[in-house]
C-alpha cells in the first residue's frame, strides 16, 4: 500500500464516520451546552485583574493584603514558639509508651454535661468503654475521658487546653465536647476530634475532624455561619501552620475543602477523592484518603467519609470506605430527626441508616454508637479496621 | 469572525448570550471532530460538553474573539486527548481484525473499514489526534501545530510515526486476509 493509498483510505474512513454524525450534535447535547452559562461559574482572569477598577475590587485587594500580613505574622508567631498548636509536640520530651492498639467505644448520650457560661447544654457523647486513660503529648499529662458520665467544666477545659476551639454555633454559648488522642508509638498527635452538636432546636450539626495535617469539616444543610466560621478559623490556622513549616499537604483539597459559602447546601466536604502522602516529618508521614461524593445535602452523599492514617509506627492503612454499616458523617440529627425537630430532617432519616461512626488512628479505633446501633457489629468492624483490613 | 461584537459586551447576561450563540454556531463541527477523534458517539457528546464547559470557564482568556474556532478546537482536542488517555488505561485488545479473518467472506467486504478503525484506535492519543486533524480536518501541518500548541516539527514527527504504524497494521491485516 502506498502512502497515497493510505491517505485515501483514511479520508474515506473519516468521511464515513462524519456521515454518521451528519445530523450534527444531538439535541440533548445542544440543550446542555446552552445551559452552561447558568450552571457554571465563569473564571475571572487573575493576571488581568485590576484591583483599582472598582470599589469592590479595591476592598478585596485591601482584604487580601491584610490577610497576607496576618498569615505572615501568624506563621512567624508559630515559628517563634509564641503560639503553641496541638500538633506541635516536642518529641524529645516524650517517652513512647507501649500500648496495644485498642478499640474505644462510646455511646451517644443526651445528658446535659457541660456548664458553660451558666447555660446547661447537652453534650452529644458519653464514653462507655476505653482501653487508655491518658497520654503525654510532650507538654504534660493529659487525660482521656473515656468513661461514661458527665464532663465537668474543668475536665472539658483540660481537654481543650491544647486546642481551645469547639463551637456549636447558634445563639447560645458554645458547648464543648472534645476527644483527643495521641499515638504513643510516635509521640505525636494522631488524632484530635471535635464533635459538637448542641443547642437543641437551634443548632445545626457539624463535625470537625482534626488530624495532624489535615482538617475536615462536615456540615449539614442547616449548619450556620456562626458555627462554620469557627471551623474556617481553624482551617486557616491549620493552613498557616502547614505553610510555616513548608508543608503542603494536598493544599488544593484543603483550600477547596471546609466550606464554600455560596449556598447553605454547599457546606460540607472536600469535593472529591483526594490522596495525600505526607512526608514532611515523622508525625506527618500519614496517608489520608478522604472521600466525598458531593454536597452533603444530597442524600446519596451521606456515606461520605473515610480517613486512613498511616505513620511510621507501622500502622497499616485503614480503608473502610463503602462499608455498609459505616457512615462516618451521620450525625444524630440525621438518624433521629426528632432530637432536634428541624424541618426537613426527616428527609434524611431513611437515607442515613448507619448508626456507627468510626475514627481510626495509629493506636486506636474510636467507635461511636448511635441509638439503635448494633454494638456487636461495631466491634467486628472496628477490629477489622484495627487489623488493617 | 463575526463574534467580536458579541464577546466584548461586559454584562453577564450578554456574555451568556454571546457564549450561547457561538456555541450554537460551533457545536456541530465540534461534535463531529470529537466523534472522529474518539470514534464513539457517547464519548464525543461528553467531550464536546466538557469542552464547552471549559470554554465558558476560560471565556476571559479568549484574546481574539475572531479566532474562537481555533481557540475552542484546542480546548476540544485537549479534552479528547484526556479522554483517550484515560480510556487507554483499561483498554482491551480489539480482536476484530482477527475475527474478520476467521469468520468468513462476509467480513471481507468490510475489511478495509474494519481494519482501519481498530488500527486508528491503537494509535497513541497524540498521534490519533494529528491524523484526524490532517485527514478529517484537512488542516496543514502549521495549522495543526497551532491548534495543538506544539511545533510543526512535532506534528510532522507524530504524523510520520502514526502513518508508519497504520501502514504496518493495515499491511498485516491485509496479509492475514490474503492468507485466508
Amino acid at each position: 500500500m502506498t502512502e497515497h493509498e493510505l491517505e485515501q483510505r483514511l479520508r474515506a474512513w473519516y468521511r464515513s464516520e462524519a456521515d454518521q454524525a451528519a445530523d450534527g450534535a444531538p439535541a440533548a447535547l445542544r440543550s446542555s451546552v446552552g445551559a452552561i452559562p447558568y450552571a457554571e461559574p465563569m473564571r475571572r482572569p487573575w493576571l488581568g485583574w485590576n484591583p483599582f477598577r472598582t470599589r469592590r475590587s479595591l476592598a478585596l485587594a485591601a482584604a487580601l493584603a491584610l490577610l497576607t500580613v496576618a498569615l505572615a505574622a501568624g506563621a512567624a508567631a508559630v515559628g517563634s514558639g509564641l503560639i503553641r498548636l496541638p500538633w506541635e509536640t516536642e518529641r524529645s520530651l516524650v517517652e513512647p509508651s507501649a500500648i496495644d492498639p485498642c478499640v474505644l467505644m462510646r455511646q451517644y448520650a443526651r445528658e446535659p454535661v457541660i456548664l458553660d457560661g451558666g447555660h446547661s447544654v447537652p453534650a452529644a457523647w458519653g464514653v462507655a468503654t476505653a482501653c487508655a486513660t491518658g497520654y503525654d503529648d510532650g507538654w504534660g499529662a493529659n487525660h482521656l475521658l473515656w468513661r461514661t458520665g458527665p464532663l465537668s467544666t474543668a475536665e472539658a477545659e483540660a481537654l481543650v487546653r491544647d486546642m481551645p476551639y469547639a463551637d456549636s454555633g447558634g445563639p447560645k454559648p458554645a458547648a464543648l465536647t472534645f476527644i483527643e488522642a495521641q499515638s504513643p508509638a510516635i509521640s505525636a498527635w494522631s488524632a484530635v476530634l471535635v464533635d459538637d452538636q448542641t443547642t437543641p432546636g437551634v443548632a445545626p450539626v457539624f463535625i470537625v475532624s482534626y488530624e495532624p495535617y489535615f482538617f475536615i469539616v462536615t456540615g449539614t444543610a442547616w449548619v450556620q455561619a456562626s458555627a462554620a466560621s469557627v471551623a474556617v478559623q481553624q482551617l486557616d490556622r491549620l493552613n498557616a501552620v502547614a505553610s510555616s513549616v513548608g508543608f503542603d499537604p494536598c493544599s488544593v483539597d484543603l483550600a477547596a475543602g471546609g466550606f464554600t459559602w455560596s449556598s447553605p447546601t454547599e457546606y460540607g466536604v472536600t469535593p472529591e477523592l483526594s490522596t495525600c502522602r505526607f512526608a514532611a516529618d515523622d508525625q506527618s508521614d500519614a496517608h489520608a484518603i478522604f472521600v466525598s461524593r458531593g454536597p452533603i445535602d444530597s442524600p446519596g452523599n451521606l456515606d461520605i467519609l473515610r480517613i486512613t492514617l498511616q505513620n511510621r509506627a507501622e500502622w497499616k492503612p485503614v480503608t473502610v470506605r463503602g462499608h455498609p454499616a459505616l457512615f462516618t458523617s451521620c450525625a444524630p440529627l440525621l438518624t433521629d430527626p426528632s432530637l432536634y425537630g428541624l424541618p426537613g430532617a426527616s428527609d434524611y432519616g431513611d437515607r442515613c441508616p448507619a448508626l456507627i461512626q468510626l475514627q481510626a488512628g495509629p493506636q486506636f479505633v474510636l467507635v461511636t454508637l448511635y441509638p439503635g446501633a448494633d454494638e456487636t457489629l461495631a466491634i467486628v468492624i472496628a477490629e477489622q479496621v484495627l487489623a488493617g483490613q | 469572525m463575526a463574534s467580536i461584537d458579541l464577546i466584548e459586551v461586559e454584562r453577564p447576561a450578554s456574555r451568556a448570550e454571546a457564549f450561547q450563540r457561538l456555541a450554537d454556531r460551533h457545536i456541530d463541527a465540534g461534535y463531529r471532530l470529537a466523534r472522529v477523534i474518539l470514534g464513539d458517539a457517547a464519548e464525543a457528546e461528553d467531550a464536546t460538553h466538557d469542552a464547552f464547559v471549559t470554554a465558558w470557564r476560560k471565556w476571559s482568556t479568549l484574546r481574539d474573539p475572531a479566532r474562537f474556532d481555533h481557540w475552542f478546537d484546542r480546548i476540544l482536542v485537549n479534552t479528547c486527548r484526556n479522554r483517550l488517555q484515560r480510556a487507554r488505561r483499561w483498554q482491551t485488545q480489539d480482536l476484530s481484525p482477527d475475527l474478520a479473518v476467521a469468520s468468513g467472506d462476509a467480513y471481507r467486504q468490510v475489511h478495509d473499514r474494519d481494519a482501519l478503525g481498530p488500527a486508528l484506535a491503537r494509535l497513541p492519543a497524540d498521534h490519533r489526534i494529528v491524523v484526524a486533524l490532517r485527514f478529517y480536518g484537512d488542516l496543514t501541518i502549521d495549522e495543526i501545530a497551532e491548534r495543538l500548541g506544539v511545533r510543526p516539527g512535532t506534528v510532522k514527527s507524530r504524523l510520520h510515526y502514526a502513518l508508519r504504524q497504520l501502514h504496518a497494521d493495515l499491511d498485516s491485516a491485509d496479509a492475514k486476509g490474503a492468507l485466508r
